[in-house]
């Protein structure tokens, strides 16, 4: 009997691996004896340097520069924090960018830390998963803290409410459209951590410090992705600018690299290649006749045909739970699963949906698998007069 | 956190928590390390925030962030070579109790292969099936896991079983 790859691997993968009595006994043994001596390491943690406090007190009185530079960790520091012994060096060598700049904005205050790039800056070295070769790992690092400018301190990474206010951080170059050219598209990744109530990003990206002689901006803005509402940008000039009605987080700065790294044909090798490998598929490979059927489907699947061509799968039938945002969107959220193991579960913004807010239907997000056609579920969302919304999957007729 | 809390984290979870350090590492020593670190750090973090109704996804979110840190500092090439041992010590650790019938015998190879494949995927991919599959978090939790979209762990949740058939074709 021909089996499914998601019963394949639940009924593989259920746990099997029994830790050994030992391993517990271990870990007990431990946590004993850090309650031991939980006292001690108390009256230690808690000692403040008197000189510490002083110069607390001298640097309370200086600019906001000279209290970002007593408040936040060094960008050292935050690498030190990551284990990067490499990025570490890096940000207290000459090459390092330390910029100190704060920017107030939709509630929380930004502050661009610093930067550094260069080859092989980091103890992290990807390697290519399929010949185990180590990449060319020439990247920039840049470093920003957000903290809320009414001082109530940063959820941990820990703690559920981590992740409840998304920001997305990226470094972006002055002519080139910020909706296509950003951390995501560009080799991009970050790293993140709360220290005494204040966030540090880490974000990595392919160095780009050959665009200096264009201009380098770093963006933070609400949300998981770039929203092209936090900015302007003005195609004929190239220039990036904050749209001063925009209710969330909207920082911008300008990353002042060296303009000598500036290599215009570097630049433009750099992005042939980025644009070539946007025309191609990350994993080429040709359509299949399953692909064509579900994908030709869904092309002319609308609002309208909907009912003509599908049928809803009443057991996932559900009012949405909404939830505002901090940025004020309507966050909605619904989940299903079939007897097939099949089924999903999300979270999608009701202005995004529904931006003119009218009732009326939209057509989601889809998935097929081998089988194709038979095997294509879809998410459909119904706008109601009382402003709820229902989800429903559906499957074609 | 007391130790008796930590106590009944292990009892509840401790086999969810091993099972996916033998994935996620690359051999039986670093999978014992990440596994108790993990309840090392949630221990130490007991004692700062109230661990809430998902106790799970918290456990697993700390997990993953030590293996991050960890695999930050370590020769990439020492795992490499760790990958192979892995795997055999995947199949040793593959209970086996009393007398094998063929079927058991079956179902033991194939949860070996598709265990295999799955060590085999990079990091991006291998650890949202881990997640979804082993640990049974919904797409939710294992976006707030991974911090990433749930956008992004669909896709790779779909490249990742992409690769699995092509490597499993035998077994589907």
């Amino acid at each position: 009997m021909k089996k499914d790859i998601d019963r394949l691997l639940k009924t593989a993968l259920t746990p099997m691996d029994q830790p050994y009595e030992e391993l517990n006994n271990r870990i007990l043994l431990e946590v004993k004896e850090r309650e031991n001596m939980a006292g001690r390491k108390r009256r230690v943690r808690r000692r403040i340097p008197a000189a510490a406090i002083a110069a607390a007190c001298i640097l309370m009185l200086c600019s906001g520069t000279a209290l970002a530079v007593y408040k936040y960790l060094t960008p050292a520091q935050v690498a030190e924090e990551t284990e990067d012994g490499a990025l570490q060096e890096a940000f207290s060598g000459n090459d390092a960018i330390l910029v100190n700049e704060t920017q107030e904005s939709g509630g929380f205050r930004i502050t661009l830390l610093g930067s550094v790039a260069g080859r092989n800056v980091s103890d992290y070295i990807p390697v290519d998963a399929d010949t185990g070769e180590m990449e060319d790992n020439d990247k920039i690092y840049t470093i920003v803290a957000i903290e809320r400018a009414d001082g109530v301190q940063m959820p941990d990474t820990s703690t559920d409410a981590y992740g409840d206010t998304p920001f997305y951080v990226s470094h972006y170059i002055h002519g080139l459209d910020p909706n296509q050219y950003s951390i995501m598209s560009m080799g991009g990744n970050y790293t993140e951590f709360v220290k005494d109530g204040i966030m540090y990003r880490l974000l990595e990206m392919d160095n780009i410090e050959m665009f200096a002689d264009r201009g380098i901006y770093v963006g933070v803005n609400s949300g998981s992705f770039y929203d092209s509402e936090a900015y302007n940008y003005d195609a004929n000039t190239g220039e990036m600018s904050c749209n001063e009605n925009y209710t969330g987080v909207n920082a911008l700065f300008k990353l002042p690299v060296d303009t000598s790294k500036a290599d215009p044909a570097a630049a433009e090798a750099y992005l042939k290649e980025l644009q070539a490998s946007w025309s191609m598929p990350e994993e080429p490979r040709e359509m299949d006749a399953a692909d064509l059927d579900a994908e030709e489907f869904m092309n002319r699947l609308t609002p309208e045909n909907l009912d003509e061509y599908a049928e809803p799968i009443e057991s996932t039938r559900q009012t949405c739970t909404a939830e505002k945002s901090s940025n004020g969107e309507t966050l909605l959220r619904y989940s299903y699963e079939l007897e097939s193991g099949a089924g999903t579960s999300g979270t999608i913004v009701l202005e995004q949906l529904f931006p003119d807010g009218k009732s009326g239907v939209n057509i989601g997000s889809y998935s097929y698998n081998e089988k194709g056609l038979s095997s294509l579920l879809f998410d459909v969302f119904i706008l109601n007069e009382d402003g709820t919304v229902t989800f429903v999957a559906y499957r074609p007729k | 956190m007391k130790q008796e809390e930590l106590e009944n984290y292990i009892y509840a979870y401790g086999k969810d928590l091993y099972s996916f350090c033998c994935c996620v590492t690359h051999s039986r020593q670093e999978a014992d390390d990440l596994y108790q670190d993990t309840f090392l750090k949630m221990y130490e973090l007991g004692e700062k925030v109230v661990i809430r109704s998902n106790a799970k996804s918290f456990m697993m979110s700390v997990a993953l962030n030590l293996y991050r840190n960890h695999k930050r500092k370590q020769s990439v090439r020492q795992k490499i070579i760790g990958i192979n041992v892995s795997v055999d010590e995947v199949a040793d650790s593959i209970a086996c109790i009393g007398a094998e019938t063929e079927e058991m015998m079956m179902a033991k190879e194939e949860r070996r292969l598709v265990r295999a494949a799955v060590i085999q995927l990079p990091d991006k991919y291998r650890i949202p099936i881990l997640l979804y599959y082993m640990e049974n978090l919904s797409l939710q939790d294992v976006a707030a896991v991974m911090q990433v979209p749930e956008g992004t762990v669909k896709t790779r949740l779909r490249r990742a079983k992409k690769i699995l058939r092509e490597n499993l074709e035998d077994l589907l």
